[in-house]
């Protein structure tokens, strides 16, 4: 049951209509079933490894807070009758309670994933035949590494205390499992997420006219654009030794667009489906190709994921006591600049390793982290040449130019980098890359005719990225504006840092309410019509192709 | 909550479900709109068989023949009415789907008291593994919404073998013809028109029905070749629908360069059919072809279609034939059916006009085969 499906249609509104229809202490009930009925229906052979982890992190965050809570009762019932060393003994003692918990927790999560999606890889790719035959039986388990992410971040959470660890598993089973995300996240935090899925939303008009506008932007994204430009992207890389020159490019920067708008546009449906229910879920991207470097970037783009990576790795490793040892010894050796930067590089790498790895276990995946990690390393390496140099250029940092220009420049840096990511296999992404600066036979137009598509499908594309692209200069301006303005900016920015890209202050439905009602139906109205006669669905289509449920 | 705030939600409430109501329809029209706009169109533009049927005047037709473009092309509505006054129609495409005779025989009697149905048997031959989807939506998604529409549309389902031909086995783009035909925005998704005129389902392929190719036919045997399971099933249950209805049924194998393995398994259909008590005209022997007039260097286009000049003496045979024992009666002076005069009319201004060289050509052609037959003959 694909997003773009009409089953699925039919299924949010019979999801909705019940959900208001029950009372409201037993609408996360409604949810719970209707996020298990998905599953089963989309993944019921691996239903079993969801129902693992869910019960096995319950167990494990119950576990680490009792461990935490019966140090803090032995601390209480005892007040003034121990020694200091017995207090430190007792802390230390529930640490490694809790640590090991964690650990052994996390295993057990990851370990799954990592069966299920790495190891059968490396085993094939070996070419082990008795373990082929086993772990070529089990499937992948739909949104593995979201849920898997989700329920590990809950579980850091729970061990820093930041958390409370829940008190149902039923509940805690619809918070990893809410049917809306399960397929392409946002990987959310138990406390953005876990509270309205419990709590039962009153009915709001307001709620269901949102909801459905975002789930149309989405339509909009995925079906006009994303699966429209698909046609070219899949038919370069897929015959990827077949072109050279122009097309190749045009399938480098059309992946990015496409990959953009079908990630993207399947967030702002799961978002919208949501929202019908009066649940908020955070944003995944903040109009990723208006950064102005790699960093900006990762900022965002899929900033669930870029946030989980930051606060559980890269805060975890590079903060720790013996990079930052390492750190101190690298000062020495490297100068203090250098040597500062060392443990950052560390966690950097880590990052972009995991993020890499996310996608999945082929060579192409970690080299596409390792990529993000060296343009981003260079960076601020280099970052003390560049500026003197741009000063010897006379060039206004802060003028409209510059920063096109650096957009222009990440967005190319992308596009290149995800050839890594989208390519057959790491040799037939080296390949494309090269082939690239190989000249293309032909003239420059037949690079456009030479797939599927129509002039009339170019028109098409040309005129909906355009909407895409305004709306997005709408919102960055409306973000921007709140900022400076209204100080909305840092809490924006903490709400961001939390992993939560709650950006509601950008929201265009807030844009679009300001309008006459007239104006609005003409655009709803206008959007839905754009949707059904230029998206790209039918009987030959296949709804199933969401690139990011693959991961 | 006081009753203040009970008016005020209720009012709230009230508003917003009329936003809704409305928004909905004018959704609803939109979509209307589109899918008036964007339907089943193919190069032989099959849609204009039913708008045509549709906007017949009603109880006109006396005689309504089903089957697969051998009966669009052989079957020459116009002559029929002309020569033996039947007012006919006929509900044809290309490869019709033979599953889907009961429906059409059901649709027709919405608007329709015919005295006589005719059903081409060669569609028989076709199973499940050769239902393809264009034949398909040449008939379904040119009928009106309706109950029998969705059981034609079970029908398919039922008998099309899973994942072949573009069949869509959802069913959804079948009872929803947008979600199939929203593309047609782009012109170059449009077919080309291939220049078919249509006369009250005949149709007039002026590439095709002027050519003449010589067949060879398989001597006829009436060995028997089993029908795909599904086929029977599907011919036994267009017999129980022919039992409960009031027109009679003649079912017919029109003159074609059959195979031998499609001879076997018409010899099978034509047997069961006679068995129901129903009956069924053979064209097969090469001696009822030659009974007609039907020569085998001459009367045909392609091993599967007569020609515009081999369809006129079957059409002829036929008329005369169903007119005699299906008590047809003869329409040419009722004024009522003026449109089938119209149709004649408008059928011979072409062959004397737009088509009249194709026409002319065809003929000599002819006549140099005649008369090299003769003289064959003689020698």
């Amino acid at each position: 049951m694909s997003f773009t499906s009409f089953a699925f249609l039919i299924f949010v509104a019979a999801v909705v209509i019940v959900y208001y229809v029950v009372p409201k202490n037993y609408r996360w009930i409604v949810l719970l079933v209707a996020s298990y009925t998905y599953y089963l229906e989309a993944s019921a052979k691996s239903f079993v490894f969801i129902l693992f982890t869910t019960i096995v992190t319950y167990y494990g965050a119950r576990y680490i807070e009792d461990a935490e809570n019966k140090h803090k009762q032995y601390l209480a019932d005892n007040k003034g009758e121990i020694t200091k060393e017995e207090k430190k003994a007792s802390k230390e003692a529930a640490a490694k309670r809790k640590k090991r918990m964690l650990t052994l927790i996390l295993i057990l999560d990851f370990g799954i994933l990592v069966c299920l999606k790495y190891f059968r890889y490396y085993i094939d790719a070996l070419g082990i035949e008795a373990f082929s035959a086993i772990t070529g039986t089990v499937l992948i388990p739909l949104g593995i590494s979201f849920y898997t992410f989700q329920s590990a971040g809950y579980l850091f959470d729970v061990y820093r205390g930041k958390v409370g660890a829940d008190r149902s598993l039923p509940k805690f089973a619809l918070f990893t499992s809410f049917f809306p995300q399960i397929v392409q996240g946002p990987i959310l935090r138990y406390d953005q997420l876990a509270g309205q899925l419990y709590e039962g939303h009153d009915f709001r008009y307001k709620n269901l006219a949102h909801g459905a506008q975002l789930m149309l932007w989405g339509f909009f994204k995925k079906l006009v654009i994303a699966d429209r430009i698909g046609t070219l992207v899949g038919e370069v890389y897929i015959n990827y030794d077949q072109y050279s020159g122009w097309p190749v490019i045009l399938a480098m920067f059309g992946y990015a667009i496409q990959l953009y708008m079908d990630f993207s546009g399947g967030v702002d449906i799961a978002r919208g489906v949501a929202r019908c229910m009066g649940i908020d879920m955070a944003r995944n991207f903040r109009r990723p190709y208006f950064a102005i470097d790699l960093t900006d970037f990762w900022r965002r783009w899929h900033i669930s994921l870029s946030f989980w990576t930051r606060d559980y790795i890269f805060f975890a490793v590079a903060m720790s006591r013996p990079i930052g040892r390492f750190g101190k010894k690298c000062r020495k050796v490297l100068g203090d600049r250098v040597g500062k930067l060392i443990p950052v590089f560390i966690g950097q790498i880590l990052v972009f390793l995991t993020i890499g790895m996310w996608h999945g276990a082929e060579l192409k995946y970690i080299a596409y982290g390792l990529y993000n990690a060296a343009i981003i390393i260079t960076g601020m390496l280099l970052e003390p040449y560049f500026v003197k140099w741009l000063e010897k250029l006379h060039i206004n940092r802060e003028g409209k130019g510059w920063t096109v220009f650096r957009m222009v420049r990440t967005f190319c840096i992308v596009s290149f980098g995800r050839i890594f990511s989208n390519g057959q296999s790491f040799k037939a992404s080296i390949h494309m890359m090269r082939s690239i600066f190989r000249p293309y036979q032909g003239k420059f137009i037949t690079a456009f005719t030479a797939f599927a598509l129509t002039k009339w499908d170019y028109v098409v594309l040309f005129f909906a990225i355009l909407i895409v692209f305004f709306v997005s200069v709408i919102q960055e301006r409306r973000y921007n504006y709140k900022k400076a303005h209204e100080g909305g900016g840092a809490q924006i920015i903490a709400m961001v840092g939390q992993g939560a890209g709650k950006e509601t202050d950008a929201e265009m439905r807030e844009f679009i309410d300001e309008k006459a009602t007239i104006i609005r139906w003409i655009l709803y109205i206008a959007l839905f019509l754009i949707v059904l006669l230029f998206g790209v669905y039918g009987p030959s289509y296949d709804p199933t192709v969401f690139i990011y449920r693959e991961f | 909550m006081t009753g203040k705030k009970v008016k005020k939600v209720k009012k709230l409430i009230t508003g917003n479900t009329i936003r809704l109501v409305i928004f909905v329809l004018v959704i609803g029209v939109a979509v209307g709109v589109c899918a008036k706009m964007f339907t089943f169109t193919d190069a032989e533009h099959s849609n204009k068989i039913f708008e045509q049927f549709y906007a017949q005047d009603t109880n006109t037709v006396d005689c309504v023949y089903f089957g697969s473009s051998a009966t669009q092309r052989g079957w020459v509505v116009p002559v029929a009415f002309h020569d033996e006054g039947v007012a006919s129609y006929s509900l044809s495409c290309g490869t019709q789907p033979f599953v889907l005779t009961r429906y059409l025989m059901a649709e027709v009697q919405k608007t329709q008291d015919p005295r006589l149905f005719i059903v081409e048997l060669r569609g028989v031959c076709k199973g499940p593994d050769d239902l393809w989807d264009v034949a398909v939506r040449r008939m379904l998604d040119n009928m009106k919404p309706s109950k029998n529409k969705y059981d034609a549309i079970q029908a398919v389902l039922n008998y099309a073998s899973q994942g072949k031909n573009g069949i869509d086995e959802s069913g959804l783009s079948y009872y929803f013809p947008l979600l199939k035909y929203h593309s047609l925005w782009n012109p170059s998704k449009k077919p080309h028109y291939g220049g078919v005129d249509y006369y009250k389902g005949y149709a007039l392929e002026p590439k095709a029905v002027f050519r003449v190719t010589d067949i060879h036919p398989f001597k006829y045997n009436d060995d028997t070749i089993p029908l795909a399971p599904a086929s029977e099933a599907a011919l036994k249950d267009l017999l129980d629908y022919c039992d409960s209805i009031k027109a009679k049924v003649l079912f017919v194998i029109s003159p074609y360069e059959a195979s031998e393995g499609g001879m076997g398994k018409l010899n099978t259909a034509k047997n069961i059919v006679e068995e129901r008590g129903y009956e069924c005209l053979n064209f097969l022997p090469a001696k009822k072809r030659e009974a007609i007039g039907l020569s085998d260097d001459t009367c045909y286009y392609n091993r599967e279609h007569l020609n515009m000049y081999g369809s006129i003496k079957y059409t002829d045979y036929l008329s005369k034939y169903i007119k005699k024992h299906y008590n047809i009666p003869d329409r040419r002076n009722d004024s009522r059916y003026d449109s089938w005069n119209e149709e004649y009319e408008r059928l011979t201004a072409n062959l004397d006009g737009k088509y009249a060289d194709l026409n002319k050509e065809m003929k000599e052609k002819i006549k140099k085969i005649n008369k090299k037959n003769k003289k064959n003959k003689k020698k």
